[in-house]
């Protein structure tokens, strides 16, 4: 099978023009919806039953999120999640860069669905210099259409679409930080309840979706019921771009049904660098645990089956290491990450995450000692579902599945002093 | 709803949070971030406690309870995840107690006996974070902040006034003015007592005792109206700190920093330390009994040789209750009517229609319930600054407040409008344009003291009252002394006896006593230099009066040159005392401090001068019980069922040029003045004359202006052009180094 969603109009000549989205049924599903004036509960039951997943990293249920928001709420928010930032992960970035209008249809479909009258895309500092421009000059062809704006193909709906740009913090990806941004405050998540399909974006209910999950619906929407969730397997319906990273020949986005076997996507993507052996695996950006090479080798990509090996399929972003890996660095730098984004709201993560830095760089300087190791697991589940956000779990996680699988290397590094690998 | 605390039932409230009905409860919980008066964020995770069937300890500050829920507050679960913040809390936190002036009254102190460890795991290096310097009320020792983001949530939502916020993320991030800024908030010291370590610290208080030492005695705060109940602490017979003490009526857990560094007045270096009398001109040292028979000698020598209305008694508004009643009982005993408190003011036209005392109009708890609040000359945040936090609420439950002034000034609460006017422009603003607000909505009107002030006080008074009576708005008074309303009740004006009883013989207002130049002057806790309209007309009268009788507590350059006897008095600190604020609620406290030995408590010492005149014989207690009697049998119903004069003074017209004064607001009473850490402040250093742009104009770049006023020229330099300001006007700030030559409030003419 070799169905396309989000990846459809990646190798085509002019791929972010409306002509060419456009070209390949692009839009069709939005006039359809515009023109038939169709009811919102019914795109919501069709995003319902097709199992559509956000894309973003929880994997929560497209369809039951957007049932949340309460219809009778006279102003509501749409945001498309584009702050992509999750190491490892490099989906958003292409879609916005090679399929904005797939964006753009989404959003309205989604915006209509729940009723918003206003949409805000809102993309990572790190995209100034290109998807950006792209994303923009996308909302203006849509807007010089009348897909947009005022009275949308001379019917009476109207929404507005603006795009917003961060400002480099990784945390702004957590939904309710990013709303925080969005009203000119300081990036900090919110404590929930209430959720954002409740109290929101200024106060109002509020829809955040991933950008991936916003492109993927205008084709659901296309095409027949039951189409999405044929193409992956049960509990993992539809199709998911997976960013291959790190030791391969082949890094690049690859758009796959759910629950091909690991193994296959790796052949799509080359093989390991230098025809060496797969060491581990992250695979939902940095933020999951780790796995063991040959344990992955045995699974398949899908949400069950690498919940079973120990891991969560996240935002899709795989990181390939080889043999000539060092654990520790690895860990030291993931480590690293979390500490400089911490947000500081929180006490576990504000002052956790600069403690394992700080052990984890006295291990990488020769100066650990075996006790380190065991304070490690420790700090990791002091911070662990303690704070109001996941970014502290996300600092945690890697920690204890790193000494859970790797731990002969940490205990080799600290007795040695030097890598086992080099 | 059923909801088990450690397994014991207890009935909680809908949509209480766990932390909520654990206080109401006396279960502790240990916090740092959570507030009840701020909003929840959250963020210390200290309040971690078990909930059965979920799986991680739950934030008891966020968290809602449900029916049925049972929380354990003192599990393993519990503990553990209470102890695991205790110990990130301290990694970074110095070990500094012994020189922290927190300690002993730190919160982070007493959890860390109670859920800390006794050695740490951490050995990499600590966190410096360097020391802002944010003002003279403030000392910052920014390393030991555990960034619980109370003093930011203050800013952001009680005083609206955000000065400090988060800077940098994570491990990082630092709490510090935006800027290298200091803090010029008037609430700012609030930030101290919620900073639950020692961050944020007294500055002045700063390494001058350790809290076990100290001793806490509850007052009331004298400087401005609203009664401020307040804690001061002491060590060796001396105040070194003032703390709110809460009062959900009045300012509930808050207090100003006019009202919390204030005392620092009380030690000044010109206080009246020794009875003194005029012996061949010169002043000298004498006994209490030669001090008292000079003073009884002099009272009735005017009496017999001039007359009784050859004496004029004049008292600040800012004398207890018990001094004002003495005071007035002393003299009033004696016939003589000339007793005055309104020393600030010169229009005294209105003072028959004037209610029995000023009244807010409502209670401050209710000043959220009005539609529309009108605040007639009054700047709430240099004023009031207190008030700021209620009209705040207020705004944000949807009062509409409109200010109305002679000068355009900020307000950290939001206006719905705000309009500038001249003088005659103000009294015909009622009359003719009136203001644009639904009439149909409940309204309150609120003159502030700055009004008193002006040459038409009374023609403004006037088409207020007929306004507010026109659309059945509630009026109220804000007023510039705190017992102001005592000073109305108690008699201490001359055309009304006590508790508003009509007098036969109305005496002298205190312009008149001035101006008319009378025999004998006695003033009760007056500065002549600041306290008065006019410092230069009270000069003259000094001069040429036969005696001047001083009961002062500060011995400033005119006292010493004029008076006759000065009887040392107590501050407000110093004696028993009780103010009734501008609600209408009478507050009493006891003595602070014990004053020096030759210092006498201002009732004590009137009482003695009332027994040697056979007058009656009080004592403190005997007082209260009389005052507290009476102000049962008032009739507050005063004003409604009198006939109201008509009132004809001198109409203004737009050809003048109007200068006026607004009050500093750390010059507002003798002792703020005096208070060397309030004078240290961005507010203090701003002391200049606003001239209005038209008469910018005139000027043509000069940089001096000319003045000629009541046939009299002088000078001033240091103006500046203020576009806001009415035409025609020249607005200045009374300060304590800016002696005003002239007066308060008048028509002036400029040599252009």
């Amino acid at each position: 099978m070799n169905i396309k969603l989000c990846t459809e109009t990646f190798n085509l000549n002019n791929p972010a023009s409306m002509e060419t989205y456009i070209s390949l049924g692009g839009y069709e599903a939005w006039k359809k919806i515009v023109e038939r004036k169709s009811s919102k509960l019914e795109i919501i039951n069709k995003i319902k039953e097709s199992g559509l997943r956000g894309k973003g990293g929880a994997g929560f249920l497209t369809g039951l999120k957007w049932s949340f928001i309460p219809q009778q709420a006279k102003q509501k928010y749409l945001v498309c999640n584009s702050d992509e930032s999750e190491p490892g992960t490099c989906k958003d970035r292409d879609i916005l860069r090679y399929n904005p209008h797939a964006i753009i249809e989404g959003m309205l479909i989604a915006s209509y669905a729940i009723g918003a009258s206003v949409a805000y895309n809102y993309l990572r500092g790190e995209f100034l210099d290109e998807q950006w421009k792209v994303f923009n000059n996308a909302l203006e062809e849509a807007y010089k259409n009348n897909f947009i704006g005022k009275n949308i193909l001379s019917t009476n709906i109207s929404i507005e679409i603006y795009s917003l740009i961060g400002a480099g913090a990784y945390i702004v990806g957590e939904e309710t930080a990013m709303l925080e941004s969005i009203e000119g405050k300081r990036g900090m998540p919110r404590i929930k309840p209430p959720f954002p399909a409740i109290k929101g974006l200024f106060g109002k209910p509020t829809i955040i979706n991933n950008t991936e999950t916003l492109a993927s619906i205008p084709k659901i929407m296309l095409n027949n019921e039951g189409w999405y969730k044929d193409i992956g397997i049960g509990n993992s319906e539809g199709i998911k771009i997976f960013s291959m990273s790190g030791h391969i020949n082949k890094p690049n986005n690859y758009e796959i049904p759910l629950g091909t076997p690991f193994s296959n996507l790796l052949k799509l993507s080359g093989g390991v660098l230098n025809g060496n052996k797969l060491k581990a695996v992250i695979p939902g950006g940095s933020s999951v645990p780790v796995i063991k090479g040959e344990d992955m080798m045995m699974t398949t990509m899908d949400y069950p089956s690498i919940a079973k090996a120990g891991s969560m399929l996240g935002s899709g972003g795989v990181i390939i290491m080889d043999e000539t890996t060092c654990m520790v660095s690895v860990l030291h730098r993931i480590s690293r990450f979390y500490y400089s984004e911490s947000c500081g709201q929180c006490t576990p993560c504000r002052e956790g995450t600069g403690w394992l830095h700080k052990i984890l760089s006295n291990i990488l300087n020769g100066k650990g000692t075996l006790n380190n190791l065991d304070q490690l697991n420790k700090i990791a589940n002091q911070i662990e579902g303690h704070c109001i956000c996941a970014l502290g779990d996300a600092a945690a996680m890697p920690v204890r599945s790193f000494l859970k699988h790797f731990w002969h290397e940490f205990e080799y590094y600290v007795e040695k002093k030097e890598s086992m690998v080099s | 709803m059923k909801v088990f605390i450690n397994n014991k039932e207890y009935k909680a409230r809908e949509n209480e949070t766990i932390i909520e009905l654990a206080d109401r409860n006396g279960i502790k919980i240990p916090r740092f971030c959570y507030h009840k008066h701020l909003s929840v964020v959250a963020s210390c995770r200290m309040c971690l406690v078990e909930i059965e069937n979920i799986e991680h300890a739950q934030p008891a500050c966020s968290t809602p309870v449900q029916e049925n829920m049972k929380i354990f507050t003192h599990s393993n679960k519990t503990k553990n995840a209470q102890k695991n913040t205790m110990e990130f809390l301290l990694i970074n936190h110095p070990l500094d107690c012994p020189i922290c002036d927190q300690g002993g009254e730190c919160e982070l102190q007493d959890v860390s006996i109670q859920h800390g460890e006794s050695h740490s795991n951490y050995l990499e290096f600590k966190r410096v974070v360097i020391d802002k310097d944010v003002g003279p009320l403030i000392s910052t020792e920014m390393t030991r902040c555990i960034h619980c983001s109370r003093c930011v949530r203050f800013g952001e939502e009680v005083s609206n006034n955000k000065e400090l916020g988060l800077v940098n993320r994570g491990e990082h991030m630092e709490i510090r003015t935006f800027i290298e800024e200091g803090i010029s908030s008037e609430l700012s010291g609030n930030m101290i007592d919620l900073c639950p370590v020692g961050a944020l610290n007294n500055k002045p208080y700063r390494y001058r005792a350790r809290t076990w030492d100290l001793q806490q005695h509850g007052a009331i705060s004298p400087h401005d109206c609203i009664g401020s109940n307040i804690y001061y602490h002491t060590y060796n017979n001396e105040i070194v700190r003032a703390v709110p003490k809460e009062n959900h009526d009045i300012n509930q857990t808050w207090l100003s920093d006019r009202d919390r560094f204030g005392y620092e007045g009380i030690y000044s270096e010109d206080r009246a330390t020794k009875p003194m009398i005029r012996n061949n001109k010169k002043l000298v040292e004498c006994e209490k009994e030669i001090l008292l028979n000079k003073t009884n000698e002099i009272i009735k020598s005017t009496i017999n040789d001039f007359g009784l209305d050859q004496i004029g008694c004049l008292i600040s508004a800012q004398s207890t209750s018990e001094e004002l009643f003495l005071f007035q009982h002393l003299f009033k005993s004696m016939n003589i009517q000339n007793i005055d408190h309104r020393t600030n003011e010169c229009d005294f036209n209105y003072q028959e229609n004037y209610p029995l005392m000023p009244s807010l109009g409502c209670n401050i708890n209710d000043l959220d319930k009005f539609d529309n609040i009108l605040l007639v000359g009054v700047n709430i945040k240099t004023e009031f600054p207190i008030l700021t936090i209620r009209f705040n609420e207020a705004s944000k439950n949807n009062t509409k407040i409109f200010s109305i002034h002679f000068d355009s000034l900020d307000e950290d609460f939001e206006l719905a409008g705000k309009i500038a006017l001249n003088n005659s422009d103000l009294s015909k603003f009622f009359d003719k344009k009136k203001p644009a607000i639904n009439t149909n909505n409940k309204t309150l009107i609120i003159i502030g003291p700055n009004i008193n002030y002006l040459v038409n006080q009374s023609q403004i008074l006037d088409s207020i009252t007929k306004y507010s009576k026109s659309i059945n708005a509630q009026q109220g008074y804000l007023t510039d002394f705190c017992n102001s309303t005592s000073a109305w009740l108690f008699g201490n004006i001359p055309h009304r006896n006590f508790g508003g009883q009509p007098t036969n013989k109305p005496g002298l207002n205190v312009s008149d006593m001035i101006k008319s130049g009378l025999s004998t002057y006695v003033f009760f806790n007056l500065e002549p230099e600041h306290d008065f309209w006019n410092a230069s007309a009270v000069t003259e009268a000094l001069n040429k009066s036969k005696y001047n009788i001083f009961f002062t507590s500060y011995v400033t350059p005119l006292i010493e040159r004029y008076a006759d006897v000065i009887i040392p008095i107590s501050t407000f600190a110093e004696t028993d005392g009780s103010f009734i604020n501008i609600e209408g609620t009478y507050q009493a406290y006891n003595k602070i401090v014990n004053p020096n030995k030759n210092i006498f408590e201002g009732w004590s010492i009137l009482n003695n001068l009332i027994k040697m005149n056979n007058l009656g014989d009080y004592n403190i207690s005997s007082i209260r019980s009389f005052l507290l009697k009476s102000l049962q049998n008032i009739d507050f119903n005063y004003s409604k069922n009198k006939k109201f004069k008509n009132i004809n003074s001198k109409s203004i017209t737009n050809n003048y040029i109007y200068k006026n004064t607004l009050r500093h607001i750390y010059a507002s009473d003798q002792i703020v003045r005096r208070s060397k850490s309030l004078n240290l402040t961005e507010q203090s250093h701003n002391k200049f004359i606003y001239i209005s742009s038209d008469l910018g104009q005139i000027l043509n770049n000069k940089d001096t202006l000319e003045i000629r006023e009541n046939n009299k020229n002088y000078k001033v330099k240091n103006f500046l052009i203020k576009k806001e300001l009415p035409i025609n006007t020249i607005v200045y700030t009374s300060s304590f180094n800016n002696t005003l030559n002239e007066s308060k409030s008048g028509h002036i003419t400029i040599k252009s």
